[in-house]
């Protein structure tokens, strides 16, 4: 699992799109740190946050479009599938090199939270705390990435596909509003991922939401394992 | 064959792997609600009491009821949790919810005729004494967005009780008769405070025997010699009283040299602020952001790196000594070193430094203590060469990010000689203000937009560049 892990976290930093990925991804976030805390006078990240989450939907696509279309479309998935690893080790090992690249992003939003100590107080509990539901959440979506990537040769076709099941999930916050029937409404609001994250931001660890997310990743790590199976068969 | 019989198990494991997923987090959500495990980082220091609150709660002896004008399950259960806190460290403390839907006519004797309490108040009896706290007094809140930005209960509810507890009103007078400014912020804040606040034409009127404390805001017209015979008289008893001037306010000679005799002078000018760092973000060059300096006022905003002070226009002040016979002078804040000053106010066209303009430190506000046989006979004086914004009400001030109000505050009670400061912060539900000066600001900009980013960039390019000759 550490060689793919290893191998693809390079391929992201050799080929421009870890590069592409990651200035992007600053850039984006610089500006709302700007506008969120420089120039609203507060060092609340709760704002930046807010507006990372809806950015991160669009971003993160990007780390996954790649990780297995490319593979299926060189058919150097055959070598992977043939390799002496079990495909869990190697889909976690993928999954975990998008990841790694996404928490080199964030290691750098780390300069906020250091630059505004120079000019106030930084709430650490809710920085903290909102940081932790972050990474949960954008692990969340690049599992989804990873999964419909795993389904399709073209990197195209995965990333609008993860657009696609995660604007879907977005939808569920609004629909759950408009439903009469409070279990349905219910449900529609336990599956979103956006409805998970407020508690976070206001500085509280909620256990049911942390286990939420990691199930969210298990899910999608699971069902891109059973395409590969499903692969060996075919 | 072989291959219908995998699709069909394997659909059965997909399905069944993620009914236990679901199974898993139903579960853990009613383990949850049985032993709330919400690892709540932050209870501690929004819902949690000072440790001020509970010195003074310690020696509290007068029993008081808080009653919350709700119902158990309407209640604010944020107020709730902070008023539990109360009761739990003082036995003399008790809280009651009080349905107005199911006793209408409780709230009648706590409100003037004709008006009426809303749902959520909280009033604090002491069975002589209340005070009645609408919801909305609680909360600090966002005029713009219309939403709480920070929770003020235990700000509110100390002095409460303090209030409730005490038998002595203090009445602070706002001086008319020389066209004086109308503070309507101070004045709602003060009052808000327990401060008895009245009027007083100085040029008809005695200063009443009751006057604690009177405030004197950017006259137009100068005091005449019986105006300060009654300033005087007042001094001479104690008297605490505020000076705080305009750049409009000119050429009050009388006042100018009554003030002198307590070592601070006034000067007919306004401090302009060339240092970049120390003006308003976007701002112009005469909005200073003064430098704090330490004294018993400032120290507390210095510690809570609460530094802004907003000070538009301001006149500046020459403190003559800092000690010389038995009066104390002592400097609150100052404009930065690169600072000058424009004089000729009635013709001035430009704030643009030209030669001449004396440039340095200044002082642009102050205070002098005469001292009296003991410290409860101290006569004081704060001297300020703007009015802070105190015409603008307090809230709107207080989520612009100025610190105005908490160093006025600091200022009233140094002046009313509670060294027991009972002027707690309020608890942010948004996170604290950071004060970030224009320069800064547009270098922080800079580096997190444009050099971040770019190094990212062009390290990316350098890497591809060179593998793709590889």
């Amino acid at each position: 699992m550490t060689a793919i892990f290893k191998r693809e976290f390079r391929a992201y930093f050799h080929s421009m799109l870890g590069y592409v990925f990651l200035t992007i991804f600053i850039l984006l976030s610089g500006v709302m740190f700007l506008l969120s805390n420089i120039f609203s006078a507060t060092s609340s990240m709760n704002g930046y946050f807010a507006s990372m989450i809806s950015w991160a939907i669009f971003i993160l696509p990007i780390l996954t479009m790649r990780l297995f279309s490319e593979d299926k479309k060189l058919k150097t998935d055959q070598l992977l599938l043939t390799a002496p690893i079990s495909i869990t080790e190697m889909v976690v090992g993928k999954y975990l090199a998008a990841v790694g690249t996404f928490l080199v992003g964030m290691a750098i939003t780390l300069l906020y939270p250091l630059a505004m100590s120079f000019y106030g107080n930084v709430p650490v509990a809710e920085t903290t705390s909102s940081y932790v539901g972050f990474i949960l959440f954008s692990g969340g979506i690049i599992s989804i990435g990873a999964f419909m990537s795993s389904l399709t040769e073209s990197q195209i076709v995965a990333a609008i596909s993860t657009y696609g099941v995660v604007i879907l999930t977005m939808f569920l916050d609004m629909m759950s509003s408009h439903v009469k029937n409070a279990m349905i409404s219910k449900i529609l609001l336990w599956i979103s991922p956006f409805d998970r994250f407020d508690d976070f931001t206001l500085g509280v660890l909620n256990i049911e939401a942390i286990v939420y997310y990691i199930t969210i990743i298990a899910i999608f790590l699971f069902l891109t394992v059973r395409v590969f199976e499903k692969k060996r068969w075919s | 064959m072989n291959k219908r019989k995998y699709l069909i198990n394997s659909s059965v494991i997909v399905v069944g792997v993620l009914a236990i997923a679901v199974l898993f987090n139903i579960l853990v959500s009613v383990f949850v609600a049985k032993f709330p495990v919400k690892i709540d980082l932050t209870s501690s220091q929004i819902y949690g009491i000072s440790d001020k609150t509970y010195e003074f709660l310690k020696n509290f002896n007068t029993p008081v009821t808080i009653y919350i004008l709700a119902g158990e399950a309407e209640q604010d259960t944020n107020v709730r949790t902070i008023l539990d806190k109360y009761a739990q460290a003082n036995s003399n403390i008790k809280i009651q919810n009080v349905d107005p839907n199911e006793n209408p006519t409780f709230g009648k004797k706590y409100v003037k005729s004709g008006d009426s309490l809303y749902k959520n108040s909280i009033i604090i009896d002491a069975g002589d004494r209340f005070k009645v706290y609408k919801s909305s007094d609680l909360y600090n809140v966002d005029a713009q967005t219309n939403t709480a930005t920070s929770i003020k209960v235990e700000q509110k509810i100390t002095a409460g009780l303090k209030y409730v507890a005490s038998d002595t009103d203090f009445t602070v007078y706002f001086i008319k008769g020389h066209g004086e400014m109308e503070l309507d912020g101070a004045k709602a804040k003060l009052e808000a405070e327990n401060f008895i606040v009245k009027d007083l034409n100085i040029v008809t009127d005695d200063i009443p025997s009751d006057a604690q404390m009177i405030i004197v805001a950017s006259p137009t017209s100068d005091y005449t010699a019986s105006d300060l015979a009654k300033l005087d008289k007042f001094f001479s008893n104690a008297g605490k009283a505020q000076f705080l001037f305009e750049y409009s306010s000119l050429r009050l000679t009388n006042l100018y040299s009554y003030i002198k005799e307590w070592g601070i002078e006034v000067n007919d000018n306004i401090a302009v602020e060339p240092n970049r760092s120390n003006i308003l973000l976007l701002g112009n060059s005469s909005l200073i952001l003064p430098v704090f300096e330490s004294s018993d006022i400032t120290d507390a905003l210095i510690k809570d790196q609460r530094i802004v002070g907003y000070y538009p226009y301001s006149k500046t002040l020459n403190l003559l000594f800092e000690s010389n016979s038995g009066i104390e002078v002592k400097k609150l804040l100052s404009t930065s070193s690169d600072a000058y000053v424009k004089t000729d106010i009635e013709n001035l066209k430009s704030v643009e430094k030209s030669e001449g303009d004396k440039t340095g430190s200044f002082a642009v506000a102050a205070v002098s203590t005469k001292q009296g046989d003991s410290p409860k006979d101290d006569s004081i004086i704060f001297v300020s060469g703007t009015t802070l914004l105190l015409d603008v009400d307090a809230d709107t001030l207080t989520n612009y990010g100025f610190a105005n109000y908490d160093l006025y505050m600091n200022v009233v009670n140094f002046l009313q000689g509670s060294k027991d400061d009972y002027s707690i912060q309020a608890k942010s539900l948004i996170g604290d203000t950071i004060t970030v000066s224009t320069l800064d600001a547009i270098i922080l900009g800079a580096v997190f937009v444009i050099v971040i980013p770019l190094c990212v960039l062009i390290f990316g390019i350098v890497v591809w560049a060179r593998r793709r000759h590889l």
